[in-house]
């Protein structure tokens, strides 16, 4: 009895040790990582542009019914 | 067939909000065609292109449903479109291969962000896609299925199967990335520059 309950208790994935995991595994990290580097770049110019031009379809109410 | 379905009249006001969600997505919308064509002129012309084509059918939107999603649909249609356009499209940047062949093998628990890029351009676009929604931009397996239009259940085995492909890259025995496998050819500037010019026709 004692052994099964320590075994389960082994098996059995905690919160801690799925992050933990997930922390180590290379790929994740590295997945994650390049996710991030591409969402800290600064916005080019070319996407401000587009919003520049919406913003004049707006002001202009060209569009909008 | 659009019985049933609420549109959002274009009002300024529904406009403006749109235009909101609109720059709230670009950095992720920037991230996934990144991941998709390794390029990052390219990649930034599909972003730019699935923006001015989301504008232009902006009422066809749902009020309240998934904006992420649509947005990522927009661009995922756009990239299969430009691929099948230009079949021998390359993906990867050149200081990519350059880095694999000098820089030598990768280290398994500091994987450089350039190593993981270039290595995720080797998988088929069905796991890599997967990969950039579920890996690396924290989408929801229901909501990589809605993107992409296919069951849960098929998310999570292209999941697997690229996760295991991508680790063989990075980990695999012969420890390092082997850019000649295929041939590169680097997408031409005419090809990036006709995307640019039909993007700024779409909206204005």
């Amino acid at each position: 009895m004692g052994r099964k309950s320590s075994f389960e208790n082994a098996s059995k994935p905690t919160l801690k040790s799925l992050r933990s995991s997930a922390q180590h595994d290379p790929v994740s990290i590295a997945l994650k990582r390049l996710h991030d580097d591409v969402t800290s770049e600064e916005v080019p110019d070319d996407f401000l542009s587009i919003l520049a031009a919406i913003d004049r379809k707006i002001a202009s109410g060209e569009d909008s019914q | 067939m659009t019985g049933g379905i609420e549109r959002a009249p274009m009002t300024p006001e529904n406009d403006k909000i749109f235009r909101d969600n609109l720059v709230a997505i670009i950095p992720s919308l920037r991230a996934f065609a990144r991941g998709l064509c390794g390029n990052r002129d390219l990649a930034d012309d599909l972003a730019q292109d699935a923006m001015t084509r989301a504008w232009s059918a902006r009422q066809s939107f749902e009020p309240g449903s998934n904006f992420r999603a649509w947005m990522f649909m927009i661009l995922r249609n756009q990239f299969y479109t430009t691929v099948r356009k230009n079949a021998r499209m390359v993906n990867v940047e050149p200081e990519f291969i350059e880095r694999a062949l000098t820089v030598g093998p990768a280290q398994q628990d500091r994987l450089h962000v350039d190593d993981v890029a270039m290595a995720l351009q080797k998988l088929n676009p069905e796991q890599r896609e997967v990969l950039m929604l579920v890996g690396a931009n924290g989408v929801s397996y229901e909501e990589a299925a809605q993107i992409i239009g296919c069951a849960v259940g098929t998310i999570k085995s292209r999941l697997a199967r690229g996760r295991t492909a991508l680790a063989a890259l990075l980990e695999g025995p012969d420890d390092a990335i082997d850019v000649s496998v295929r041939p590169v050819k680097r997408m031409g500037s005419d090809v990036i520059e006709r995307t640019r010019r039909r993007s700024e026709a779409a909206i204005f």
